[in-house]
């Protein structure tokens, strides 16, 4: 964010209506670039300033001159992606390159074919991990509809001390019930799973259910299958651990809440990507120091958590420079190993041979190395919202109007029964799947 | 209110709010016939086309299959997303919600507004720095605004909690969760809604109020009139025209806007704050399904169409006499 | 006589008691954000500690930040400059179309003022959409230009009923008089009615000012680059990453776009009311 704004133009077309071009401010003002490609790139805020610095500042300043390419990159908040996107393909206009946080399966018919970057990343990197080929690609038209550079794992977040206190280890389940009660009931800090019309809410549920055996939809994503008694285990499980050890400040989340309640001290265990963490360590080192970092709590079935976050770029049909958005993404991947760096950890690449020795490099960080030597593994214990279908538009309308979400919600506010709440989700979900003639 | 007192003889002759000038060669500016129209085109059709024409597309995609990334606009389905969406137990909530919602949040409005209005018809010290705190609300930007009200009734960090519990209105170990019980959430965003819109009703109530000509006030106190017998029987009728614009503007802009419960509570808990617009944007704009999304956002609008015209007619009417 | 000066003192203390707990409830919020603007983390952040004072050291971060790392005053003055063109345009269409809805509109009058202020059923997460394509076609993407002729549909409508409701407060006679006296109609307007509803002008002024920054939805959708961005857009996002809020820039970035229009709308108060008792329309 910095100069290069003031001095950004493009050509105003059609000037009929906005004739009187005048030396008014360089917002209103937009003339012609002589000559030279441009790339326009929407993406997020990123919680870490210092990548963003590093994006905006380096990698495409670089990038741009070592092609020849004006190269401008636009935040959008993430709150406000999606609403962002509608608008460009409504208007038809926009970046050539948008990066969406969470797979857009719905925008498929409005974006280019990544198949051929898909072939060329996986010559130069091999394949991608699982969870990101299965997000982002469409088998019915076997077609990869968006790339993925990076994903975030979604770590458990506990205190190492009261843990250690009560002690129990957050490995299963049973463990963090019991773990949390005791702690709640010795030294009377709550846990912190929420169940909230949110994000964050949306990926512990799903990992929950996973680790039980249940599932949204079947694998060929196409028959809804919420409905089943793992479903109701599950269920009755967090209400379980919201009976007896949180309160009812886990309904009034959003994504920041479950990071505000771990950070001030109050919190005994949530489940978050490393924004929880990392805040920690510049807001309350000492405190940091007391923070650990465990995976997923493996349920009777298996141990799964949901991806956190899942970038990935689209190419809009309308894109002026589709070609060179490609080949943006190509050696921005190839670059992964200062992307993951300046971001912290936060981006974990898609493509894991795009970062050399990533063991090596979160066993080197400063504060908490060996906190984040856990998340070496986190590919594989990670899926993503459709799993084990793909991730389609129907299972993206489920997620964004938080039915999952809400049928836990039901049950641990006492309004229904495990066995009604999952059957009310059922029927909710097969309207939804029938809309999207599936 | 057609007539005219005449002035001079030349008026007299001519019925309708005439002018003076002989009626032979009147300037085509001065022509009523011509001069009305073209004083209004203009605004008619500028909204005629930036709203209009935008509209009737959102008609059309309410009874269409358009999804978000539709090239063109569907395929014509009739009243099928009407139904489909009136089969979700969320899109029930979501109409109670709306009416709650807006119902609730206009009285208040209206009532406090009139309060705090007639309090700034009187002389008291202090009455210029009041008149700018109570401004501030509705200038602040309304995405920061709530943004702030998210910390003022966050569930750690409350200060409202916290001045509660320093007056021992609440225990320490309970604070009430303004987010995460229906009611409360309920009762949060109706407060924050009314808390942005008091100034403005206020400020429209106020012009009302010092619009009453004084020989009106002052006869009826002379009569012997009351206070509350003045208030009923003389300011609140010739306010009628002021509060049902006011109330009528509330009303729809309580149904049509979703800022406040989209930052505080993203309709929730388990849907307890979603009202139709806010379901309407997760359907239709999150959700991907923009059909969906314009059918739930029209659903009330023949209901709204109704009510609108209804007020609007009494506050003409009223205003006339 | 005594009974009536209780009454009075009863009065009197009701009155200040009223207004003063109106005034703290609604200014309530903006005194905890100047606090949040000030405070460092550690206080901010500290379940101790009390939050309505400062527990710590002031400090200058959060301004620092806001102002340094951020467009702000670049948003600042883009919101402005698009305040002030969309009030001209409202004023330009509105005040024609109101002084004609009062006085020259006759049988359609009535069913015109009612659906042109209908167009506010629609809202604007509808219309934002086929909007931003109408927006691309007259090649206004990502400009304030697109916010200049786009947001005045919807303080037209409001602003026309506000002015023929002035109007219609102006008897008939005084244009009269004037066109008695030789004054073609369209000068009457200009140079006896207009400076007489001045506070009606100021008013419509302030409400289409007011709708104008404080509008998000449009903002958010028509303009990417930070550099054309407005405060109500720009400040939530760059300072809310993620889950990780900036508290103190962005409640500074609240207070100091609220408190100059605050004053601001306060002087005009005076005018407005002012104007309404001066005799001139009695």
């Amino acid at each position: 964010m910095g100069s290069s704004q003031f001095t950004r133009r493009s050509f105003l077309k059609g000037a009929g209506v906005v004739a009187a071009v005048a030396t008014g401010p360089t917002a209103f003002v937009r003339t012609a670039r002589a000559q030279g490609k441009t790339l326009k790139i929407a993406q997020w805020t990123h919680f870490v300033p210092a990548f963003d610095d590093w994006f905006d500042k380096k990698f495409t300043k670089e990038w741009g001159e070592k092609n020849g390419v004006h190269v401008t990159v636009d935040h959008i908040s993430v709150n406000d992606l999606r609403a962002r996107a509608a608008a460009e393909v409504g208007a038809r206009k926009g970046h050539d390159l948008f990066g969406f946080l969470d797979p857009p399966p719905a925008y498929e018919d409005q974006v280019h074919s990544m198949n051929d970057v898909v072939s060329e990343l996986e010559k130069k990197f091999g394949k991608a991990i699982n969870l990101v080929q299965r997000a982002t690609f469409n088998p019915r038209t076997k077609n990869y509809f968006a790339l993925s550079d990076n994903w975030v794992p979604d770590p458990l977040h506990y205190r190492l001390d009261w843990w250690g206190e009560v002690g129990v280890k957050p490995d299963s389940w049973d463990h963090v019930r019991e773990g949390a009660r005791k702690i709640k009931e010795k030294m009377g800090h709550p846990a912190g799973f929420g169940i909230s019309q949110e994000l964050d809410t949306n990926m512990m549920l799903r990992g929950l259910l996973w680790s039980f055996g249940a599932q949204e939809q079947d694998e060929s994503s196409t028959k809804v299958a919420i409905n089943s008694k793992a479903t109701v285990e599950a269920i009755k499980l967090m209400t379980a651990v919201y009976k007896e050890s949180m309160t009812n400040e886990v309904f009034t989340w959003d994504p920041s809440g479950n990071n505000r309640f771990f950070v001030s001290g109050k919190g005994s265990i949530i489940q978050n990507a490393i924004s929880a963490i990392r805040t920690a360590e510049k807001q309350n080192p000492d405190l940091a120091k007391k923070m650990g970092l465990a995976p997923p709590a493996a349920g009777p079935k298996t141990r799964m958590g949901s991806e956190h976050l899942l970038h990935c770029y689209v190419v809009w049909k309308f894109a002026e420079n589709p070609d060179l958005a490609k080949k943006f993404i190509i050696d921005l991947v190839a670059s992964y190993n200062d992307a993951f760096l300046a971001s912290e950890f936060y981006n974990f690449p898609s493509f894991p041979k795009s970062v050399t020795d990533l063991r090596g490099k979160l066993a080197a960080d400063k504060f908490n190395a060996q906190q984040y030597l856990i998340l070496a593994d986190a590919e594989k214990w990670s899926a993503y919202p459709g799993y084990p279908g793909h991730t389609t538009a129907a299972i993206d309308e489920v997620f964004n109007t938080f039915v999952i979400p809400n049928m836990f919600a039901r049950v641990a506010k006492g309004e229904q029964s495990a066995e009604d709440s999952a059957k009310q989700a059922e029927a909710e979900m097969q309207r939804i799947f029938a809309k999207w003639g599936k | 209110m057609g007539k005219v007192e005449g002035k001079t003889s030349a008026l007299e002759a001519v019925p309708l709010g005439g002018t003076a000038v002989r009626a032979s060669r009147r300037p085509l500016l001065d022509r009523e016939s011509f001069l009305g129209p073209i004083m209004i085109l203009p605004a008619v059709l500028y909204v005629l086309a930036l709203v209009g024409v935008p509209f009737v597309l959102s008609l059309y995609l309410a009874v269409s299959d358009a999804k978000i990334a539709s090239t063109g606009l569907g395929r014509f389905i009739g009243l099928a997303n009407f139904t489909s969406v009136l089969q979700s137990p969320t899109f029930l909530r979501s109409l109670v919600n709306t009416f709650v919602f807006t119902v609730v949040s206009q009285a208040l409005v209206l009532v406090l507004a009139k309060i705090l209005a007639t309090c700034l018809t009187k002389q008291f010290y202090g009455k210029s720095i009041v008149r700018f705190l109570i401004l501030l609300p509705w200038v602040a930007p309304i995405s920061l605004g709530t943004i702030g009200w998210k910390w003022m009734l966050d569930s750690l960090y409350s200060p409202v909690n916290w001045v509660l519990q320093a007056l021992h209105v609440i225990p320490q170990s309970s604070w009430p969760m303004w987010f995460g019980v229906r009611e409360l959430a309920m009762a949060s965003v109706i407060g924050v809604h009314v808390w942005r819109l008091l100034p403005f009703a206020t400020v429209i109530i106020l012009a009302g109020l010092t619009s009453i000509p004084r020989e009106v006030e002052e006869a009826s106190a002379v009569d012997g009139a009351g206070f509350w017998s003045r208030e009923f029987y003389i300011v609140l009728p010739l306010l009628r025209p002021i509060l049902t614009v006011a109330g009528l503007f509330g009303i729809i802009f309580a149904f049509t806007d979703m800022t406040v419960i989209y930052v505080l509570t993203r309709g929730g808990p388990a849907d307890g704050t979603q009202v139709l617009s806010s379901l309407a944007f997760f359907t239709g704009i999150l959700g991907g399904d923009l059909a969906g999304g314009a059918a739930i956002s029209l659903f009330l609008f023949p209901m709204l169409l109704l009510v609108a015209v209804v007020m609007l007619r009494i506050a003409r009417r009223a205003e006339v006499s | 006589m005594r009974r009536r000066s209780v009454r009075y003192l009863a009065g009197r203390v009701g009155l200040y008691l009223t207004v003063s707990a109106f005034s703290a409830l609604l200014a309530f919020p903006f005194y905890w954000m100047f606090l949040a603007t000030f405070k460092t983390d550690r206080d901010l952040y500290d379940l101790k500690n009390n939050p309505l004072v400062f527990n710590d050291h002031l400090t200058l971060a959060n301004l620092k930040l806001l102002f340094e790392r951020t467009l702000y005053t670049t948003w600042l003055w883009n919101t402005f400059v698009v305040g002030a063109t969309v009030v001209a345009i409202t004023l330009l269409l509105a005040l024609p179309a109101g002084y004609a809805l009062a006085r020259l509109a006759g049988r359609w009058g009535e069913p015109l003022g009612i659906g042109i202020f209908l167009t506010y059923l629609v809202p604007s997460t509808l219309l934002f959409i086929p909007l931003s394509r109408i927006v691309a076609l007259l090649g206004l993407q990502d400009s304030l230009w697109s916010l200049v002729v786009v947001y005045p549909s919807f303080t037209i409508p409001f602003c026309v009923w506000l002015l023929m409701g002035f109007f219609k407060s102006i008897p008939k006679e005084i244009e009269e008089a004037a066109m008695v006296d030789g004054c073609s109609r369209a000068r009457a307007i200009v140079q006896i009615i207009m400076p007489i509803s001045l506070a009606g002008i100021l008013s419509a002024v302030i409400f289409a000012f007011t709708l104008t920054i404080q509008e998000f939805v449009y903002a958010l959708t028509f303009i990417t680059s930070s550099g054309a961005q407005t405060v109500s857009v720009g400040v939530p996002t760059n300072l809310v990453r993620g889950d990780v809020f900036f508290w103190g820039s962005l409640m500074a970035g609240c207070l100091i776009t609220s408190i100059p229009v605050a004053i601001l709308y306060n002087l005009f108060l005076d005018r407005f009311i002012a104007g309404f008792t001066v005799g001139a329309i009695k």
